[in-house]
């Protein structure tokens, strides 16, 4: 669930990171380090916004509950991940980046290893049983939240409206402007499910295949660039029904926005949590992906902002309210769970050819 | 009229423009801008330049990416139309606007000056929301329409190529106005009126000499936005359709989520290219005209 690009940017990377608290390699201090003298300020970069302020008042006062040190927040920004790590200047200690992008052997380099006595067995094993094997868990990230593709529609459009995927692609039956996600990620599997394919088969993608049937929706599709993005074309009007992540059109239902979630075939994901390559604080780092898979930390998240838990201990005490917003309280009505080992190898060619039918 | 001629003339003959550039005895004052203009511009373009050109297999492999596919030669072209359509409607707005800033009341002119100057207080991109929900269908601008009765039915003005250029425009035009507010402010009011004893109308006037006096600020204005408007990449992906993707969001996706930095070089070469070849033209456009005033003198 990246931000935007352009939200990144607003951010604005405030570059002045409180450079390294300390050396604290003080490897023999061990984990734990309750009774250690010395502090250390670790930067988590995520998506900003009320969900990153979330996040540090839940994983960031866990974090600083459990080890006595400090977090503070910057924007993520995958291109600014890397020029880190390939200048050696590393000021990031922990960062979420998309599941696919945690998975591609391409960016293996960006991250390191996953350090296990660092992090809760008990948790670590609940977040790795919360999705399809392999997934949620790999030798340098784990899942720190789930969300799904889901279709937010107006409740003021006049005429039927779309109950399922093969209704959105029914211009005829359902007429009306659809919002899709500006990148091919989760759009190529909704294209394939209205084109007619289960999930059983849907892997490798037949992305020709869904890139045809995106190109039958004609000019009357419009892509968002970010959840804010996606959330203004329901309120402001342009579009009709919209696919979204989860949560964003709920909360605008919850604000009294004429606009409704259909959750029925949803297709689920998660984002990562990953320590850069270099980081000077990675076992703190570690330390903090620890802290955000608490089954509390994910509980009190999920009741704030109505973030999804990636740790099923957490699901008792997420309230219901909540769990009605939240792609883990729709679970039953999923069409499946993206392959992002797939997307992680094929990510770029995929959005190559994307672009070239959606964007010339 | 003569007299209009005259003054480019002597323009033009002040112009071993190089030692007036570099004052003798002060030229030390440049070194510190030479060496940040090396530092911060000239070494990461090498970077660039050197990373499109070895980042591939071969030299030319993420050159022949590029032109080797529809998307690209497409996109840049799009690119081009944009920015050319924003110098041109930027210029039709702007020019008025220097004209009233530099011939009205200094108090009118401090104003209208300040007035341009203020989107620049507020971030492009809260800027460029705000259009958003300005003008979108159940926005300010839909509502007016249906209020007043003019529309059932407003227009779409965002998501589309008009989002993309009032956002572009809108952005441009303290740009574009500035230098040519310059230029106005340069130019010596009794040349109008020494035409106007010779007779000239004020049509006359105003093409024959006004214009052609303040095209060097015209000229400075649309260089500028032309090129700025080439890269910018925000503006089109909040406010444009799929259809109006720029070059800079292709090279942006290249650079934050594929990470794929020999391609984005490569299409960043291409459109600085592009820039420079603008750049050229209205440059080469602004010598032509004082070439031909001068041969008509």
């Amino acid at each position: 669930m990246r931000g935007s690009l352009a939200g990144g940017l607003a951010l604005g990377v405030g570059g002045v990171v409180l450079a390294a608290c300390g050396d604290d390699d003080d490897e023999k201090s061990g984990s734990g380090s309750s009774g250690g003298g010395e502090t250390a300020t670790i930067t988590f970069a995520g998506y900003g916004g009320t969900t990153q302020d979330a996040q540090m008042a839940t994983w960031g006062k866990t974090f600083t509950d459990e080890t006595g040190n400090k977090v503070q927040a910057t924007a993520v920004d995958y291109g600014k991940l890397k020029g880190m790590v390939d200048s050696g200047n590393v000021t990031w200690d922990a960062c979420v980046v998309e599941g696919f992008f945690a998975h591609a052997t391409a960016n293996a380099g960006l991250f390191e290893s996953l350090d296990k006595s660092q992090l809760d067995k008990d948790r670590l094993d609940a977040v790795a049983g919360g999705g399809p094997s392999g997934d949620q868990v790999t030798d340098h990230s784990v899942a720190c939240y789930t969300y799904c593709f889901c279709m937010g529609y107006r409740t003021d459009h006049e005429g039927p409206r779309p109950a399922n995927w093969v209704d959105f692609f029914d211009l005829e039956k359902f007429p009306g402007t659809r919002g899709l996600y500006g990148v091919p990620y989760g759009m190529i599997e909704i294209a394939l499910l209205a084109d007619g394919v289960s999930w059983d088969e849907m892997y490798p993608l037949d992305v020709d295949r869904a890139l045809e049937k995106i190109k039958s929706l004609g000019s009357d599709v419009k892509y968002w660039t970010s959840g804010a993005d996606s959330q203004q074309m329901l309120v402001g009007g342009s579009a009709d029904f919209v696919v979204v992540w989860d949560t964003r059109s709920a909360v605008l239902t919850l604000d009294g926005e004429p606009v409704a979630t259909e959750f029925s075939d949803n297709v689920r994901t998660a984002d990562h949590l990953i320590v850069p390559k270099g980081s000077k604080n990675a076992k703190e780092g570690m330390q903090f992906i620890n802290a955000a898979i608490d089954p509390d930390a994910q509980a009190a998240v999920a009741n704030e902002i109505a973030l999804a838990p990636a740790n099923p201990d957490a699901a008792a005490k997420i309230d219901k309210k909540s769990n009605d917003l939240m792609a883990s309280g729709h679970v039953d009505e999923a069409a499946g769970y993206i392959d992002n080992e797939f997307w992680g190898e094929n990510y770029d060619s995929i959005l190559e050819k994307f672009n070239s039918v959606v964007v010339t | 009229m003569t007299l209009g001629v005259q003054t480019v003339q002597t323009r033009s003959e002040a112009r071993p423009f190089w030692p007036r550039l570099v004052p003798r005895g002060t030229g030390w004052l440049f070194v510190p801008a030479v060496v940040l203009v090396v530092v911060v511009f000239v070494v990461p373009l090498v970077v660039v330049l050197l990373r499109s050109l070895t980042s591939g297999a071969g030299a030319w492999e993420q050159y022949s990416a590029v032109f080797g596919q529809d998307l690209y030669v497409s996109v840049l072209t799009r690119t081009v139309g944009i920015a050319l359509a924003t110098t041109a409607l930027t210029l039709l707005l702007g020019y008025p606007y220097a004209y009233l800033a530099a011939t009205t009341t200094p108090r009118a002119r401090t104003f209208l000056l300040a007035l341009i100057i203020s989107p620049f207080l507020v971030s492009l991109l809260v800027r460029t929301y705000g259009w958003l929900v300005l003008l979108d269908v159940n926005g300010l601008s839909g509502w007016l329409l249906r209020e007043t009765g003019i529309s059932d039915e407003p227009p779409q003005l965002v998501h589309n190529r008009i989002g993309v250029l009032i956002g572009l425009v809108q952005y441009s035009l303290p740009l574009m106005v500035l230098p040519i507010y310059a230029a106005m402010r340069q130019y010596d009011q009794r040349l109008s009126q020494a035409a106007q004893t010779l007779g000239a109308g004020p049509f006359t006037v105003m093409t024959r000499i006004y214009f052609p006096l303040t095209l060097p600020g015209v000229v400075a204005g649309c260089a500028i936005v032309f090129v700025i408007t080439l890269g910018y990449f925000i503006v089109p992906a909040i406010l444009g359709g799929a259809g109006d993707t720029m070059l800079g969001q292709l090279i942006a996706q290249q650079v934050t989520t594929t990470l794929n930095w020999g391609l984005a070089s490569a299409l960043a070469t291409v459109l600085l290219v592009a820039a420079l070849i603008g750049f050229a033209i209205f440059y080469r456009y602004s010598e032509g005209r004082h070439v031909m005033e001068r041969t008509r003198g």
